[in-house]
């Protein structure tokens, strides 16, 4: 048995006195009557009094004497006897995702978590240490290392789950890196096990070095385009292999899911120690890492929160976009799921700004998921907002509701600079939200070209003082920023093109007849997108990133059947869309997402140190998920309030006080 | 703690309410010389009583001649002689009686106001009263007197009267007293009958009917004595002997001392009736010129 404050045991001295004041009043009060005759005729009965009557002031003693040793003992504050003597350091880490509004425990899920780590923070020593972590994406260090009780409660007051799933490998990772900062740091992470990535850390390595694991494709997309915008991803995140063929995978391929730049930042490799060491060692010799054992990793404790009956039905899914070739054009999808295992009845409304669009019944069997997609037109920004209603039991209310929303298109300012060409006029005027005019060449100004948001430089080069921002250069000859051109080039064909280059994406450029191309030497490090065997017949370098942005196809459309072809106004049409703001492009609502939703716990049960094994089995089976079986009756639930131990004791001190006063005080002596 | 002053133990009030009870002894009682009563004893009066034989050393004074003269034989001729009645007051000066829950006097003053109250309407019937403490080692006895115009002198020796100190039983007391040889009277006994044992007053009482006396007993208690008190634990003490015991008084001990006090109350009451003396139980809630009333209609106490 340890205390938080030993020196209270000095507080048993208050027995002396306890004793000595027992003793002067144990002087029985004297009372004078006129006789004692009738006295002593009942005295014989009086020393007939059974055993416990006589013993009956030395219980008072004894209870008083008790009651002093529950205070004294209430204000050692005892702590449980699996509780060692050294102290302990803990980095606590509380899953951040949405499952945890779970409302499957009262009051929910977060609640329950809180409230079961205040009660580790009350029971924790002036010599222990802890720090809190928040598995959000990215993980926030609620509070550092501190022995203090009062700033660890003030960093969880502050606290609140997030609205979408959390990925909590970077955030226990970091807490490996704080609990290995101390020694015999450990790290215990409370959750309810709804976890929509795998919890070993080595995958989320795995996956950050290009090697993606099966079942985190997601985590493959952010290690190859950390691409900043979250759609359809951030809500279907890695292990959902329906949403593969759904509308909102498209999504997501095309706008890939955020990872936060934290995730490969902040989390170390997988290797125990040798990575996550901030200070790393030099490699040691063979027989030196032979001989020398490895350094400890710090363990794991996994507490579980929630229940196994949790029953919900949610919006999985629900985004917006523009089209990629019509950007007046947006497609609304949805989908809906439900963890029951019986079928479920739900009334689904999709209004557009404010104003019912669409209310349907959606019957929902176990298992299915219920997708719809709609296709509106406008070149407005749109708000979208879906509300499910109706569901028998809905245990999470954070995926009844979702918006999304669509901003306005803008015309794109484009300058064409050429003689007078039909093709490029009449494709121009033919592409909406295009505001284009010509001028002829060399009359171009530096304000014209930098106030365009494209300028196509058609059989001539831009002016010595224009800068544009982004430019297209349609058979030019001389010398540029571009690269340089050459001789003509004899039976020009196209033999090979980059299909998923942006500006080439949905074009056919298969049998186009080029009667006209010259040989160019393009500019280093623009990339080829389209050749004629070996011979670059469109290139540039259309990166984002790049300015300014420029595309030369070195043929003339005239001479060749391409301005024929629907691949040209597809051509110009994705040069074009991809010059507008991503963020138009597509929109989807912050939703815990298909595993949150399920609200079912993706980590074994035998896992938690608080489940049915009471933590005998690790969750992947990795020998760093090290749990603490000892500490399983520390963290089982109980429908008592989580009191600390001398709360009881100074509970069952009141009590005993109270039976002593009501039998001696008010001298009740049947 | 009893009273020593006059004035504070026998109020204006209180002697007047004496002088009216005296109008109602006299309504109540018939005849008006209640003093005149005859005596066993024969004497020098003028009603006949009987004849006994002369023997050698009578006084021949009292010969009867005409008998002689008839019988040849010499008598005696006795009379009846008539004296006055004597009446005991024989309160109880223990200390047992230096007793009183409050707001009740103590019961020694108030058997000192009974016996101020009896004796003042035994003077008003020309009778000789005697105020004799139980305890006489104690106290000072006052002397068989007739005459109001002792009364007052009265009242201060049964003021001045301490408690004694010593316990003693009420056999041995009375026992003592008869040993100074009273005369043949009425007896008046004002206690709480609580001797040194359950069977003590009865002794005491015995001793005075075999002494030829006429008893009377007035039994006084305080009214807290009929009760336990408060439940608890203590260390009761006597006041008289100063003995202690230790008693645990719960609901049960209190039950057994009530029906305890009953049960000696009841003793005392059968013990009188079956040797016809005229008993009244009261306490110290009973006003004392109300108690002497009830005396006067009880009989026995007043011939």
């Amino acid at each position: 048995m340890t205390m938080l404050w030993p020196a209270a045991l000095g507080l048993f001295a208050l027995a002396i006195p306890i004793i000595a004041l027992y003793l002067v009043k144990s002087r029985v009060p004297k009372r004078t009557v006129s006789t004692l005759l009738f006295w002593e005729q009942i005295k014989p009965r009086l020393s007939q009094q059974p055993f416990w009557r006589k013993l009956r002031r030395w219980l008072s003693l004894a209870l008083q004497l008790l009651l002093l040793a529950l205070l004294v003992s209430a204000l050692t504050q005892p702590q449980p006897f699996w509780r060692s003597s050294q102290p302990e350091r803990v980095v606590y880490v509380i899953s951040g995702s949405a499952s945890m509004r779970a409302r499957d425990v009262s009051p929910d899920r977060w609640a329950q978590a809180v409230a079961m780590l205040e009660q580790r923070i009350n029971q924790m020593r002036y010599t222990d240490e802890a720090a809190v972590i928040l598995a959000t994406d990215p993980p926030q260090i609620l509070s550092g290392w501190t022995t203090s009780q009062r700033s660890l409660k003030h960093a969880l007051s502050g606290a609140a789950p997030g609205a979408g799933p959390a990925d909590v490998r970077p955030a226990l990772s970091l807490a490996e890196n704080l609990a290995s900062s101390r020694e015999g740091g450990r790290v215990v992470f409370i959750s309810d096990g709804v976890l929509s990535y795998p919890l070993e850390p080595g995958a989320q390595t795995a996956s950050a070095t290009a090697a993606p694991a099966p079942s985190a494709p997601a985590q493959s997309i952010v290690a190859a385009t950390p691409a900043p915008t979250s759609t359809a991803a951030t809500n279907s995140p890695a292990p959902a292999p329906a949403a593969s063929a759904s509308p909102a995978t498209a999504s997501a391929s095309a706008s890939p899911a955020a990872a936060p730049p934290s995730a490969a930042t902040n989390a170390p490799s997988a290797s125990p120690v040798a990575t996550s060491d901030p200070l790393p060692a030099p490699a040691p010799s063979a027989s030196t890492a032979a001989s020398e054992a490895p350094a400890k990793k710090p363990s794991l404790t996994l507490v579980r929160v929630g229940s196994d009956d949790a029953a919900n039905v949610g919006i999985t899914l629900f985004s917006a976009r523009r089209s990629a070739v019509a950007p007046g054009e947006f497609q609304i999808s949805a989908r809906i799921e439900s963890n029951l295992k019986e079928p479920a009845t739900v009334e689904f409304q999709l209004t557009r700004d404010s104003r019912v669009m669409d209310v349907q019944t959606v019957k929902l069997e176990p298992g299915k998921p219920w997708e719809k997609a709609w296709r509106e037109q406008g070149p407005a920004a749109v708000q979208f907002h879906a509300t499910i209603s109706g569901a028998a039991r809905d245990d999470l209310a954070a995926d009844n509701s979702a918006s999304a929303r669509v901003e306005g298109l803008h015309k794109l300012s484009v300058l064409l600079v050429s003689p007078q060409n039909a093709f490029l006029e009449a494709l121009l005027t033919s592409l909406d939200l295009v505001d284009w005019h010509r001028v002829e060449p060399g009359k171009d100004t530096a304000a014209e070209t930098s106030a365009a948001g494209l300028v196509i430089y058609s059989q001539c080069l831009p002016s010595a003082e224009a800068k544009p921002r982004a430019a297209v250069f349609i058979a030019p000859d001389g010398t540029g920023f571009w690269g340089k051109s050459g001789a003509p080039l004899e039976a020009p064909m196209v033999s090979e093109w980059q299909r998923e280059s942006v500006p080439l994406r949905y074009v056919s450029l298969d049998q186009v007849r080029l009667n006209s191309a010259k040989t160019y030497t393009p500019a280093p490090g623009s990339a080829v997108l389209a050749e004629s065997f070996g011979h670059p017949l469109i290139f540039g370098d259309w990166d984002p990133a790049s300015a300014p942005r420029w595309l030369v196809l070195g043929f003339d459309l005239e001479q060749s059947d391409f301005v024929l072809r629907t691949a040209f106004p597809v051509l110009l049409g994705n040069v074009i869309q991809s010059l507008r703001p991503t963020e138009q492009a597509a929109s989807a609502a912050v939703l815990p997402g298909p595993v949150c939703s399920r609200l079912t716990s993706t980590v074994p049960a035998e896992a938690f140190v608080n489940g049915p094994g009471g933590g005998s089995a690790s969750p992947t089976g990795a020998t760093s998920l090290g749990t603490a079986a000892s500490e399983s009756g520390a963290w089982t639930t109980s429908f008592m309030p989580a009191h600390p131990a001398w709360w009881w004791l100074t509970i069952l001190g009141l009590l005993l006080l109270m039976i002593e006063w009501r039998l001696y005080s008010r001298r009740v002596t049947e | 703690m009893a009273t020593t002053s006059v004035d504070a133990l026998f109020s204006p009030d209180f002697l007047a309410r004496l002088e009216s009870l005296a109008l109602a002894a006299r309504q109540l009682v018939k005849g008006a010389q209640r003093a005149q009563r005859r005596a066993v004893q024969h004497g020098a009066s003028v009603e006949f009583a009987e004849y006994r034989p002369f023997t050698e050393g009578d006084d021949w004074r009292y010969i009867d001649w005409n008998a002689f003269a008839r019988w040849r034989q010499l008598v005696l001729k006795l009379f009846i002689e008539e004296e006055d009645w004597h009446v005991h007051i024989l309160y109880d000066n223990s200390a047992s009686m230096d007793w009183g829950a409050p707001p009740h006097p103590p019961k020694y003053d108030y058997a000192r106001q009974v016996a101020a109250g009896l004796t003042f309407l035994g003077l008003a019937n020309l009778d000789r009263v005697a105020l004799i403490p139980l305890q006489s080692n104690a106290g000072k006895p006052w002397k068989p007197a007739r005459g109001k115009e002792k009364f007052l002198l009265m009242l201060r020796v049964l003021a001045a009267q301490p408690v004694a100190a010593e316990p003693g039983t009420m056999e041995e007391n009375v026992r003592r007293w008869l040993s100074t040889g009273p005369r043949r009277g009425l007896v008046v006994v004002l206690s709480d009958l609580f001797g040194a044992d359950l069977g003590d007053a009865m002794r005491a009482l015995d001793r005075l009917r075999y002494a030829r006396q006429e008893v009377a007993v007035i039994q006084m208690t305080d009214p807290g004595e009929a009760e336990a008190g408060d439940p608890g634990e203590y260390d009761m003490e006597d006041c008289e002997t100063h003995t202690t015991a230790p008693i645990l008084n719960d609901r049960q001990a209190a039950r057994d001392y009530a029906k305890r006090f009953r049960d000696y109350q009841e003793a005392i009451g059968r013990y009188c009736r079956q040797n016809q003396i005229a008993l009244i139980q009261t306490d110290t809630r009973q006003p004392v010129p109300d108690l002497l009333l009830r005396t006067l209609r009880h009989g026995g106490f007043v011939e």
